[in-house]
């Protein structure tokens, strides 16, 4: 961020590619909040056509909505922003639902977006809060694999906790 | 040119090669994030509990490292709480507004405690609760709304006892709690016991802790006191202590050491007192001579150790706030009942007041791990000051009905831990 000078006319851009083809243009100060493109823009410096194999066009689109607010509002320095910018990712995660939630998050984790990844694991552990644990599987559809009796030694073992 | 991002190295790689967009479930997230999932759970209770969900789960929280970086991520998102216990004051509430609320440094009222831990404590922390005492991460915790019942707690771990009822002796019409503490039994030996406690997500006998309880009476010139035992689950007898009233500073602390101190500011005296050892015999109390200083002492902890403030205003320079801070320095300390301490003065400074029609303030708190720092209380604003830069950063502004006890409202300052108590 600190490298590229104020003025628009000399941003750079970046063009981002999904795994289903699909191409993004954006602006480096934008695409650099991940650490992940950071890191390949340091590194080899003149590329403008970054390959991601791995996230699809759906998910990388709105990962990069998330970095192009955080970009814009931070290049204004002022405490006010911090307000902002949990507003606005309250909103962001607000009624993702749970298949693209998971997505996003992989995908904030493949392309090492830490802030982005902190704010979809504290979404996913919101989910579990206050939730019993036959709630927890139900929300999660998972089913246990515990064999009779293994719940209970956990339980046991633990009972601090279960009290 | 073009250049391909692959999988990290670091993070296990998973098949996505036949996924299909819509069954995505959580069984695709890998282990690694579900580890960083788990620890943003409010506290320890809720996540070991999890371990029974599957047995994916289970090993998540059964990695070694868990209960570390669960701790870990929670100090690094506040290192000091500020907790307001309102008790004495009680009855008209105190309104706590931030002018800004910063990630090292948050202020709350007891009542919302649920929102600094985002601890699964809030059916029991209602409006009506009030932080009476705190030894490290554990917390005492009176609540009128529900028959005035006393409670123990750890944020951080979830759990929480509710103490049966004090004698009723103690209880009466006439009699106001003027003082009390908690205080847990200090750790043997700090590194073995660490050593064995990382190889479990939280392993470990609970502490053994001491809550003490000293009513004043309204019309005798004495006080009763009782103690909380928590191997014996008990309070002990209710013990007069004829002429042992005391008032204005209602001030006590649990040092690292397992004590607790507390002040008698009319003889000038601080007090100690081994609640492991001897509780009702008090000649074996230690009484030390305060500093000889006229105005309000107030006591707080540095480094778990008692340090004594002062802040006045200068009779002299009437446009500075005098600000004096003392270090309890024990002599022989092991011959209980007999020992001798000092209180070096370890700083004096002048405090050019913001506002200089201020007609209160106070010290509220010191802050435990910063040598240099303290958080007082100049009208009705709360600064963090630097005794050494000088400098005061507004922390947040209180503001109660009763403004005269406002120099008298006691702060906590709660430090998150490399490891919990368990209770």
């Amino acid at each position: 961020m600190s490298s590229s000078s104020t003025t628009t006319t000399t941003t750079r851009l970046l063009m981002l590619k999904a795994s289903d083809g699909v191409t993004f243009e954006v602006e480096e100060a934008v695409a650099t909040k991940l650490g992940a493109i950071n890191n390949m823009v340091e590194e080899e410096g003149s590329e403008d056509l970054i390959c991601l194999p791995n996230v699809n066009g759906k998910f990388l689109g709105m990962v990069l909505e998330w970095c192009k607010k955080h970009a814009n509002n931070n290049t204004n320095s002022d405490k006010g922003n911090d307000e902002v910018n949990k507003w606005w990712d309250k909103e962001f995660v607000m009624d993702l639902d749970q298949n693209t939630l998971y997505h996003l998050l992989m995908a904030a984790d493949y392309l090492s977006g830490t802030e982005l990844v902190d704010l979809l694991t504290e979404k996913v552990a919101s989910m579990i809060r206050g939730k019993k644990v036959e709630e927890i599987r139900e929300t999660f559809k998972i089913k246990s694999d515990f064999l009779p009796g293994q719940e209970e030694e956990i339980r046991k073992k633990n009972s601090w906790a279960f009290e | 040119m073009t250049m391909m991002l692959e999988q990290q190295p670091l993070r296990k790689k998973i098949k996505i090669e036949n996924y299909s967009v819509d069954t995505f479930t959580s069984r695709y997230i890998p282990d690694d994030l579900l580890h960083e999932i788990l620890i943003r759970l409010p506290n320890l209770g809720s996540a070991i509990r999890c371990s029974t969900v599957c047995k994916r789960w289970l090993s998540i929280v059964s990695r070694p490292d868990f209960t570390a970086t669960f701790m870990d991520h929670h100090r690094s998102k506040v290192d000091l709480t500020l907790l307001f216990g309102d008790y004495f004051i009680f009855g008209s509430p105190i309104h706590i507004s931030l002018p800004q609320r910063t990630t090292t440094l948050q202020s709350l009222p007891v009542a919302s405690l649920v929102d600094t831990f985002r601890s699964g404590l809030d059916h029991l922390l209602l409006p009506d609760s009030n932080l009476l005492a705190m030894c490290e991460d554990l917390l005492l915790v009176r609540i009128s709304a529900i028959s005035d019942s006393y409670y123990v707690c750890n944020p951080l771990t979830g759990q929480i006892f509710m103490l049966p009822d004090p004698p009723e002796k103690v209880h009466g019409s006439s009699r106001y709690l003027a003082r009390c503490g908690l205080v847990s039994e200090p750790k043997k030996n700090n590194n073995s016991n660490n050593n064995n406690n990382n190889n479990k997500p939280l392993a470990g006998s609970s502490t053994r802790y001491r809550v003490m309880l000293m009513f004043y009476s309204k019309y005798k010139n004495t006080s009763y006191r009782t103690f909380f035992c928590s191997e014996t689950w008990q309070w002990t007898q209710v013990v007069e202590n004829p002429g042992f009233v005391s008032s204005g500073n209602h001030d006590v602390v649990a040092s690292n050491d397992g004590l607790l101190y507390w002040m008698h500011l009319e003889r000038k005296w601080l007090i100690a007192l081994d609640p492991f050892k001897a509780i009702d015999d008090v000649t074996a109390w230690n009484f030390f001579k305060l500093p000889d200083v006229n105005g309000q002492l107030r006591l707080g902890l540095f480094e778990g150790r008692p340090r004594l403030s002062q802040l006045f205003r200068d009779q002299v320079d009437t446009q500075h706030l005098c600000l004096k801070v003392w270090d309890l320095k024990d002599g022989s300390n092991d011959d209980i009942g007999h020992a001798t301490a000092s209180f070096p003065l370890v700083y004096q400074v002048k405090i050019v007041a913001e506002d200089l029609n201020s007609t209160f303030a106070s010290v509220l708190a010191l802050h435990p791990s910063h040598n240099n720092q303290i958080f007082m209380l100049c009208n009705r604003n709360l600064y963090q000051y630097d005794m050494e830069t000088k400098k005061q950063v507004k922390v947040a502004e209180i503001r109660s009905d009763k403004f005269g006890k406002m120099t008298d409202l006691r702060i906590f300052p709660f430090v998150h831990p490399a490891w919990p108590k368990l209770i």
